[in-house]
């Protein structure tokens, strides 16, 4: 049986792709055979985790919405990014990186119902295990509908004020839609706040926090340029993310 | 000549809310009269920066956009949020965070010359002498409605590979728009890097002028989010960077 995972969060810049990221890494580590789509399509940029260039995207996710390809042809392998072998596999969907590409998806639109056919095909072609959807912030038709379609849905946060209103709004539409499981995941935390932040996270929001993530330097310093897990196995936030892996297979 | 200056970057997080209110508050204090717009109807939050509560708005920029209510109607003094007494003005345009509003503004066709007649509008009546515009990230119809009739724009992004490779496409954009000033601003960078070497970084990236690179500022995170820097720390170091950027600025 394959699984739908959203990683989403009301905010921008709470780590939802560098967590995406990551949980790719450490599933296919594991031997499962990991699909990741990129739908933030108004600033993407999960491909650059994986190293993937402008110049190898080829077909993005936006060339299968307007019909230009199917979705097969939009998924690259990135599972070598990984550098040690891995007896799973990673492919990755990316969302264009062109000016004009962007600007005109967003200015027409695009039919939400063929993202979801999209989704189905991919599992079924690629023989997917797990499918994450690394999603728009906020919350938006794209978003409903992944969030709808997910087995599990983990919702990333900061431990600030901003997010808390926001973050409140997404797990109740969760539940409205019935995901069936549904996970919070707390990042960035400043060290002095680590202790005790969990059970005052699951009381606020009534759901299970699935991993406590610090604020790192060495994760800053890595800014986005390579797979944290691949070059820190042993570091608190690995062994967090594989709580959280560990959920998910469960 | 009041000047518009557009706060933008390509990626979310980056500090583009924060900039646009510690630069309004130092104007405000250097005597200048000041509009703010806040056009991330996104995810809005220009006005808590200056304490001003959504139970306090009656129009937002929303309404003016959509023609239901007039510029003056959905313009907040914003001055008094600041300590003490400053000799300019701060005058704000909100935009609007209820759930409804938004998903309307993201959903509806921008219309961009309802944006075009709006800031002369904020300018005339206030008399103001410069505009600072928040927008949201991603290059959207609205904030491309902004770059278009901007005087400045500033693009800021931190030293993250995907911060690096997305400022491209908004760089470029920029350029096929003729921008007059295109100023590019470093910031969030972590205590381990070279600021001087991420300021070089980021102009052989884009052959573009670097106005600043500004540090990770533990104080600045942990600031509330109706505080504003320059406010309660008027001799920090930071402050004394955001002023020489004030100055590059509006030289
Ligand atoms: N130089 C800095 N040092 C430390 N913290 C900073 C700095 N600049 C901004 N911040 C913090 O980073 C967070 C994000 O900043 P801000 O809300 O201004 O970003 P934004 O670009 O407006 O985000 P969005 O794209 O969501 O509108 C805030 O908590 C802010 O206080
Ligand atoms: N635990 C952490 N500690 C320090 N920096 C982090 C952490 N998690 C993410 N980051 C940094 O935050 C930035 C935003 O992360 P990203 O995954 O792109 O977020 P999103 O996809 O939600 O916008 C990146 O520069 C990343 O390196
Ligand atoms: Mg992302
Ligand atoms: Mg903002």
């Amino acid at each position: 049986m394959s699984k739908i995972v959203s990683v989403h969060s009301f905010r921008g810049g709470t780590g939802k792709s560098n967590t995406t990221a990551n949980l790719a890494a450490l599933l296919a580590m594991q031997g499962q055979r990991v699909g990741i789509v990129d739908t933030d399509i108004a600033s993407p940029g999960i491909h650059v985790l994986f190293g993937l260039s402008e110049e190898d995207m080829g077909h993005s996710l936006n060339d299968y919405l307007w019909g230009k390809c199917s979705i097969k042809e939009t998924a690259h392998d990135v599972t070598s990014s990984l550098k040690t072998g891995v007896s799973g596999k990673i492919y990755l969907i990316p969302s264009s990186i062109k000016a004009g590409e962007i600007a005109r998806i967003l200015r027409e639109s695009y039919d939400v119902g063929l993202l979801n056919d999209g989704f189905t095909d991919l599992i079924d072609e690629m023989q997917l295990d797990i499918l994450l959807i690394d999603t728009h912030p906020g919350i938006n038709e794209e978003t409903l509908l992944s969030i709808a379609i997910s087995d599990v849905l983990l919702v990333i946060l900061r431990p600030d004020n901003q997010d808390y209103q926001g973050t409140s709004v997404t797990v109740e539409v969760a539940r409205k839609l019935d995901v069936p499981s549904l996970y919070l995941i707390v990042n960035k935390v400043p060290h002095v706040y680590m202790n005790g932040i969990g059970p005052k996270i699951e009381q606020t929001y009534n759901a299970d926090v699935a991993a406590i993530l610090p604020h790192s330097d060495e994760m800053m310093a890595l800014a986005s340029a390579g797979l944290f897990v691949a070059q820190y196995p042993d570091h608190p936030i690995t062994a967090e993310l594989k709580k959280v892996v560990a959920r998910i297979l469960a | 000549m009041p000047t518009v200056i557009v706060v933008h970057s390509f990626r979310r997080g980056t500090g583009k809310t924060s900039l646009v209110a510690n630069l309004a508050a130092l104007l405000a204090r250097a005597g200048k009269r000041v509009g703010l717009v806040d056009l991330n109807i996104e995810s809005p939050s220009l006005h808590y920066a200056f304490g001003l509560k959504d139970s306090a708005i009656t129009c937002y920029l929303n309404d003016v956009l959509r023609q239901a209510c007039s510029v003056e109607q959905a313009t907040y003094d914003v001055t008094t949020s600041l300590q003490g007494s400053a000799p300019g003005k701060l005058y704000l345009l909100p935009a609007s965070t209820r759930f409804l509003d938004i998903s309307m503004a993201l959903k509806g066709d921008f219309d961009s010359e309802a944006l075009d007649a709006c800031i002369p509008e904020l300018i005339e009546n206030n008399q103001l002498d410069i505009v600072l515009v928040d927008t949201r990230a991603g290059l959207t119809d609205d904030t491309l409605a902004a770059i278009a009739m901007t005087d400045i724009l500033c693009i800021i992004l931190r030293p993250d590979a995907q911060d690096f490779q997305g400022t491209a496409v908004t760089v470029d954009l920029a350029r096929r728009l003729d921008v007059p000033r295109l100023i590019m601003i470093g910031n969030l960078v972590p205590k381990t890097y070279n600021l001087a070497e991420v300021t070089k970084e980021i102009e052989t990236t884009y052959h573009c002028e670097v106005a600043i690179t500004l540090p990770l500022n533990p104080d600045m995170m942990t600031l509330s989010s109706a505080d504003i820097f320059v406010e309660v720390n008027p001799e920090s170091p930071f402050t004394q960077e955001l002023k020489t950027l004030l100055d590059h600025l509006i030289l």
